[in-house]
């Protein structure tokens, strides 16, 4: 897997680089923001790792103008400045995900393997949530390889449910969001299908964590997998 | 944050009094000459006219009806030193009432009706200019052409041009008079206020010509009474500064302590590393070397944090705005949600729908509610649920996080109803607490607001920990 270093600190970028080699990346290193944007209009990475304090070009300007150029190689940002605010205005912004400096390379590694596996999965159109995943190009759900039979409702929400995985959505967004296909479709509704589906799942170790007063999360349960 | 009207802009102060003063004063002066333009005409001509009652008395003297017609001996040097005195023309004319007999001037303007035995004067035109005439009726007896109840007027004119420039003369020197004494006043306000603001040049200069880091009292004896309430209040300020430059000092000397401290442990510890020859007990130092390095990168973000909660302190209000709480809740859940649902921690939100918004640096307040939800998500069991509530009344908004863990020790709760700050704890920091660095962020970020943090420990086990924001918290903090 190709990454690409954004950090002007060379004796960071040095030791990184040398830990994420010996876990078999290969890794490019870029020292500031401009040539960072050449190398990636260039080549072709799986990830890209972006330090903010860049000379040249802020971190955060790389990030704007690849999100403005449609760039869809995931990002993962790093950062001493970490200010929460700032943190949720970067995800908010395009970053995929999110480490402040210092950091533990396990931690690196597999959010770096996360972040890559589901855009891969976007690429080919499967979303996966441990045994779960949707395949986008055939619009059906497998549970450990079987195919779930759904309804056109549960089919639905568990779509947007695994879309967003690890991001709790609302009621009001899981009806904003199938307005166009249900016009009927109202709070309660909502509640049922979310039902139906905990009963489907019910033997696997996927399941929809109700959080009041934020939303529906699709997790894996991966202590009982 | 509402705006009051624009400030003024720096007019000067004489500038200001001056505009006070000086219509009022003009308007005075204006009003004051009118009144005496009046007063003097009034005198003027009441000082004139006795001459001319004195030439009809003379004329009256000088009437014979002896000889069966109207005579009238004229008073010629009476007349002639007259004239000289009103440096213009004298006019007269005798005559009846019934008109029949004229002696004098017949072209005189006929007169008011008269009371017989009354002078009365007045203002006519003769042959377009302007005349005062003295008019005067009496009986005559015996009456001519045995006429009955017949009167005789005597009417002396004489032309006014002397007595208006008399009056322009004394008119115009009151005018003089006036303007002198306004330019006056307004050089003496001038003078006055450069006098009068000469201790607070002396001020300035004494505060200009401080070291920057002089933050001593400032004495205000010898300044004018009304300035002293301004001393006080830079005194107050300064004061302040100084003390916050006091606790900054402070804790720049606790927060190098801290951070020095793990630094010397991982010296200590590659010092051991590099005597190592056994690879397994190389690999033991590297692994605590690595536990050092990831609590002093904690404590060190903590210390930031805290540091720039307490700079927010000394500039207030400076990024304040609206902040919607509901979104600052939901972007504060979504950042730790991650390492909630690693434990299996279930988060809930209790807020109204629309839970307002509070008047705060949106920074600052994410900061202080994410670091409570930070120590409940430490401070759950595995499993457990936490739940952030908002509530609104008239005069505060309360943001809550309680959490179904340990609670905090009596020491700490009583330490925070005495309104003791939590601060950097002087001797080595116990690795496995981190929640007091993160309540003395969050109650740093509270003073800032005018707002406070309220821990207690719940009946059912767990902490309530909770923001109280004033809703007026702006206007708090500038008084």
């Amino acid at each position: 897997m190709r990454l690409l270093l954004v950090e002007d600190d060379q004796d960071l970028a040095e030791w990184l680089a040398q830990s994420l080699v010996g876990r078999g990346f290969q890794v490019d290193w870029a020292e500031d923001g401009r040539s960072a944007e050449h190398r990636i209009a260039a080549e072709d990475y799986d990830l890209i790792l972006l330090d903010l304090g860049l000379p040249l070009m802020t971190g955060a300007e790389l990030l704007a103008r690849l999100k403005a150029g449609g760039n869809e190689t995931p990002l993962l940002v790093m950062t001493a400045r970490d200010s929460l605010a700032q943190r949720v205005a970067l995800l908010r912004d395009g970053a995929d995900d999110f480490m402040g400096k210092p950091f533990a390379i396990e931690e690196l590694e597999m959010r770096i393997h996360a972040l890559i596996r589901r855009s891969h999965g976007r690429a080919r159109g499967v979303y996966a949530c441990g045994p779960l995943s949707f395949d986008q190009a055939g619009q059906r759900f497998t549970l450990a390889g079987d195919v779930l039979a759904l309804s056109p409702r549960e089919h639905a929400v568990l779509r947007l449910l695994i879309q967003k995985l690890g991001d709790p959505l609302s009621k009001q967004q899981i009806i904003d969001r199938l307005v166009s296909m249900e016009s009927d479709m109202n709070p309660e509704a909502v509640e049922v299908i979310v039902h139906r589906l905990r009963k489907r799942l019910a033997q696997a170790p996927v399941q929809i964590v109700t959080l009041r007063g934020i939303g529906y999360l699709l997790e894996h349960d991966e202590g009982a997998a | 944050m509402t705006r009051a009207a624009a400030p003024a802009p720096g007019r000067p102060l004489w500038r200001t009094l001056a505009l006070w003063m000086l219509p009022i004063l003009l308007f005075l002066m204006v009003a004051s000459l009118m009144l005496s333009m009046k007063t003097l005409r009034e005198v003027a001509d009441s000082a004139y006219d006795r001459s001319l009652r004195g030439a009809i008395r003379a004329i009256d003297l000088r009437i014979s009806t002896e000889s069966g017609g109207l005579g009238v001996e004229l008073p010629y040097p009476l007349f002639e030193s007259f004239q000289a005195t009103a440096e213009g023309e004298v006019l007269f004319r005798v005559s009846t009432d019934d008109g029949l007999v004229q002696i004098g001037d017949a072209l005189l303007p006929a007169p008011p009706p008269l009371t017989v035995g009354q002078v009365v004067f007045y203002d006519a035109i003769y042959f377009n200019r302007p005349i005062r005439v003295g008019a005067y009726m009496r009986p005559l007896d015996p009456p001519l052409y045995g006429a009955v109840g017949q009167n005789l007027i005597i009417e002396i004119a004489e032309t006014t041009e002397s007595r208006e420039a008399f009056l322009r003369t004394v008119i115009s020197r009151t005018m003089l008079r006036d303007l002198a004494a306004l330019l006056a006043a307004a050089l003496l306000l001038a003078v006055g206020v450069h006098a009068g603001l000469r201790p607070l040049r002396a001020l300035r200069d004494r505060l200009d010509l401080r070291a920057s880091d002089d933050l001593r009292q400032m004495d205000p004896a010898g300044l004018p009474r009304e300035v002293q309430p301004l001393v006080r209040s830079v005194n107050r300020l300064v004061d302040r500064h100084r003390i916050q430059g006091e606790a900054q000092r402070r804790y720049i000397e606790d927060a190098s302590h801290q951070l020095k401290t793990p630094l010397a442990v991982l010296r200590a510890q590659i010092d051991r590393g590099l005597q190592l020859n056994d690879p397994e007990a190389l690999h033991g130092v590297l692994r605590a070397m690595r536990e050092i390095t990831d609590r002093s990168s904690h404590l060190t973000s903590q210390l930031l944090a805290l540091a720039l909660a307490r700079n927010s302190a000394l500039w207030s209000g400076s990024a304040a705005e609206e902040v919607d709480l509901s979104a600052l809740l939901d972007g504060v859940v979504r950042l730790h949600l991650p390492s909630a649902r690693k434990r299996r921690i279930v988060l809930e939100v209790d807020a109204p729908a629309d839970a307002g918004a509070v008047h705060a640096t949106e920074a600052l307040l994410f900061e202080a509610v994410s670091n409570l939800l930070q120590n409940a998500i430490t401070a759950s069991p595995a499993g457990g649920v936490i739940v952030m509530s908002v509530q609104n009344d008239a005069e505060q908004t309360v943001i809550a996080v309680r959490d179904e863990g340990p609670g905090v020790s009596d020491d700490l709760l009583r330490r925070l109803d005495q309104g003791l700050r939590f601060n950097l704890p002087r001797t080595r920091p116990s690795w496995s607490a981190s929640t007091g660095l993160g309540l003395a962020i969050v109650q740093e970020i509270m003073a800032t607001m005018g707002g406070r943090l309220v821990l207690a420990n719940r009946a059912p086990g767990g902490l309530l920990a909770s923001l109280h924001l004033p809703k007026k918290h702006a206007g708090l903090k500038a008084g």
